[in-house]
């Protein structure tokens, strides 16, 4: 076989760049908590009245002698439950962890620009958790095609100090 | 009259190449003389710009981009 | 003597393809303006924002997959006619596969469009990924279905050309033009697998009302397994575009015959076990799998930058033939005045722009910034909205006198085409990727909320809608010029015994430096297999232990 020598320096190139990108992300991966969502549990999407989803809200937990907070959210057409009626009240800098499923169709559940994004899959539970670094108002935005009103379906989290974080919004 | 030489047929009609016969083909470039040096500065000029993008999009758009997944 | 006078009953099959791919890029392209217009909130007065979705629809089924199929099928039977010398085996057979492709394109249609009756039942507003519960009409699945057995079938077609050419000349190497489109649809073969499992075994039966419930991650899943191998399927015939007519219109010869049927066997190998990549954000797929996929999508890097290199290569070929000299000056001795060299080059251009949005894509958890937002559709405009749709613009400007025996007319019109769509792409494209960044999602009527705003890190969101609007429009004008410049030609062109140069030279390391393992197709089809199963079984198998319809979901209308 006849390569040319340029040629050949140019895949021995190639193979370098593609190793870089394999070790920049699992570099991101391992050492700068950059994750991505996993394979979490499978729930019945007929019938989230006898889960967590039937009473989506924000709860109060302690992991690890730590308080922390979970978030049970349903996305439906065409709105997040919470997140459209009212917004997801969280602390700032405390851990977050969100589960997110859906009763009826796909749905995304994206924080718009930030790197939180993951596919809302009826039958799947999405459970991915967070620290909010800065105390602001996100917008939700559902960036998967859901219906003929899916440009309408938005929502909010509101990032607030610990000291003014009001508890009596928690759900049980 | 066409040819068709891309199945490996030689055709006797033609003694000249077909550089000879193109008017805009200055002369034939043989495979033992031809480096393809420019071709080698374009790839090399990607390579770098994919290099730098990367690094920017990956450490400065993407880890710069809080809050994100960390579990 | 050109292709027409040669092989006539090739000829008539191929405009056959042609045309109906001409039709489905005027209709699917016009549907594209009205989008960039409408999300872009310059004018939304053509329909209302739910019908948005149906045209959407349209968009990227009479695009994505009619325009492709059908040219791609029009190419190869170009290509492996030739390159054989022998017309096809029985034409009933072949014009059998495009009656049937054809039925199942206006059956896909018709219900993609009902949904702009209002009140009709017959909807299809699903987008070109119909991921379920959102159901389609079961005459769009069943339409869908039809073009692919369609395709099949002109594989077959293909393969069986090969084999009576084979026995007639049994120690022949396959010629280039024939190996190419040959593994292209042993590729395809592959990568249809999950999509005859997802729809004739899932949503046709659903659709129809035999079964009621369906398990949303698995369709999804299947989709995928199909999904992004089909990307090849339109990318590797401008690649044989590229490696096979580009070199000699940029007046040289292809630099190397064993890298070009290498990259061929790679993508066969690698395109169907990388689709996880486009569900990174998915739940119910472990990060192993994801993990996996990630590192067979960097694989694949590389024969697209092996073919950058060659034809590259090939091209400088051609501008030092032409007199060109140092190390970049070359460049300006390429036939730039040659409509169908200037669109082949731009589209290459761009795909190098796209490769690295889609390098971005492919590395798992960066995928995050940018997932389901308008970066997506920035970056496939540039692959197959310019890289293949721009590359099959510009060859036809070289194929068709040869399929119709008339000259090209309005040379300057055909020249002023691909230098349009760069323009009007670059704008387009650009913007697109930038309010992807902002977290702008895509599919989306009205991209604009009423709680937030979107805060872009470069540019305006102002500035980026009016790059989108006008950029698209000169798509559209791009476009246009192609249509009028296809329609005249083919009509009222000037008939010629050689209307065009379709001298194709041999390549400047041939095939007689080529290893014959190389040919071996049966050994390539098997690993590629191999590689589909390793990839696939197991999580395949997680999601249908449980009960192939279960945990399930009821349909829901589009």
């Amino acid at each position: 076989m006849h390569i040319h020598k340029f040629e050949q320096f140019w895949i021995r190139l190639s193979f370098v760049l593609i190793a870089f990108f394999i070790a920049t992300v699992v570099y991101g991966f391992v050492a700068m908590d950059l994750k991505v969502i996993g394979d979490h549990a499978t729930i019945d999407p007929q019938n989230l009245e006898e889960t967590p989803f039937g009473n989506p809200g924000v709860r109060e937990v302690t992991r690890n002698g730590q308080t922390e907070y979970e978030v049970y959210v349903q996305t439906i057409q065409f709105a997040f439950n919470p997140g459209t009626a009212q917004p997801i009240e969280v602390p700032v800098d405390t851990r977050v962890t969100f589960y997110i499923t859906s009763p009826d169709v796909l749905h995304g559940f994206d924080v718009a620009g930030t790197n939180l994004n993951t596919m809302s899959i009826p039958g799947q539970v999405a459970k991915f958790t967070t620290i909010f670094p800065e105390v602001r108002e996100y917008g939700i935005v559902c960036n998967e095609y859901c219906g003929p009103a899916h440009h309408v379906m938005e929502g909010k989290i509101k990032v607030v100090p610990k000291s003014e974080f009001d508890k009596s919004n928690l759900v049980e | 009259m066409s040819e068709d030489l891309s199945q490996s047929k030689n055709n006797p009609d033609s003694a000249k190449s077909w550089e000879e016969r193109d008017p805009d083909i200055e002369r034939e470039i043989t495979i033992d003389e031809f480096q393809p040096y420019g071709t080698l500065t374009l790839t090399l000029i990607y390579f770098a710009i994919v290099v730098l993008m990367w690094i920017f999009m990956y450490f400065v758009e993407f880890a710069g981009n809080a809050p994100s997944i960390i579990e | 003597m050109t292709f027409l006078h040669k092989y006539p009953k090739a000829a008539k099959v191929a405009k056959a393809n042609f045309i109906v791919a001409f039709i489905a890029l005027a209709i699917g392209g016009f549907f594209g303006f009205v989008q960039a217009l409408h999300r872009t909130d310059v004018f939304r007065g053509f329909f209302n924002s739910g019908e948005y979705y149906t045209l959407l629809t349209g968009h990227g089924v009479l695009l994505a997959l009619i325009f492709t199929t059908f040219f791609i099928a029009g190419l190869f039977v170009w290509g492996v006619t030739r390159s054989l010398d022998r017309e096809p085996e029985n034409m009933t057979f072949t014009w059998s596969w495009f009656w049937l492709m054809t039925i199942g394109l206006v059956m896909a249609t018709v219900a993609i469009l009902g949904g702009l009756v209002p009140d009709s039942s017959i909807r299809a507003a699903v987008l070109y990924t119909f991921y379920p519960p959102l159901q389609a009409h079961p005459m769009f699945y069943i339409g869908l279905a039809l073009v692919v057995v369609g395709s099949w079938m002109a594989g077959a077609d293909w393969f069986w050309s090969y084999r009576k050419w084979r026995a007639e000349n049994p120690n022949e190497r396959i010629p280039i033009l024939t190996f190419m489109a040959l593994f292209t649809m042993l590729m395809w073969y592959v990568c249809t697998i999950g999509l005859a499992l997802e729809v004739v075994g899932l949503l046709i039966p659903w659709s129809l009302g035999l079964v009621t419930e369906i398990e949303p991650l698995l369709p999804r899943t299947l989709f995928w397994f199909f999904g992004h191998a089909v990307v090849y399927f339109w990318l590797l015939p401008a690649y044989y575009v590229w490696y096979a007519i580009l070199p000699k219109l940029s007046g040289g010869r292809l630099f190397s015959d064993s890298m070009t049927r290498i990259v061929f066997i790679i993508f066969l190998l690698l395109s169907t076990p990388v689709g996880y990549h486009h569900q990174y954000a998915d739940a119910g797929i472990s990060v192993g799998f994801k993990f996996y996929a990630m590192a067979t999508t960097l694989l694949l890097l590389l024969p697209s930058l092996i073919t950058l290199f060659t034809v590259v290569a090939s091209m400088e070929h051609g501008a030092r033939q032409r007199g060109g000299k140092g190390y970049l000056k070359w460049i300006g001795k390429l036939p730039w005045d040659s409509p169908a060299f200037v669109g082949c080059a731009f589209a290459g251009i761009m795909f190098a722009a796209g490769g690295f949005s889609g390098m971005i894509n492919a590395s798992m958890n960066i995928n995050l910034l940018i997932h389901n937002t308008l970066w997506v559709p920035g970056h496939f405009h540039l692959t197959v909205g310019t890289a293949v749709a721009l590359t099959f613009m510009a060859i036809t400007y070289w194929l068709l006198p040869q399929l119709t025996g008339r000259k090209l007319k309005h040379k300057t019109l055909a020249l002023i085409q691909p230098y349009t769509w760069f323009l009007g792409m670059t704008l387009m494209s650009n913007a697109m990727h930038r309010a992807g960044l902002a977290g702008v999602p895509r599919r989306t009527a009205e991209p604009q909320y009423s709680g937030f705003d979107f805060e872009p890190i470069f540019g305006t969101m102002a500035e980026m809608n009016w790059q989108i609007a006008i950029g698209g429009t000169i798509l559209t004008i791009s476009l246009i010029l192609f249509l009028w410049v296809v329609v005249a030609s083919w009509l009222a062109g000037e008939k010629s015994d050689k209307p065009v140069d379709d001298h194709i030279p041999e390549p400047l390391s041939g095939v007689e430096h080529t290893p014959a393992i190389l040919d071996n197709m049966k050994l390539w089809f098997t690993l590629a297999l191999i590689l589909v199963v390793l990839a696939y079984a197991f999580p395949l198998w997680e999601m249908v232990a449980d009960g192939i319809f279960e945990p399930g979901a009821l349909p829901r209308p589009s």
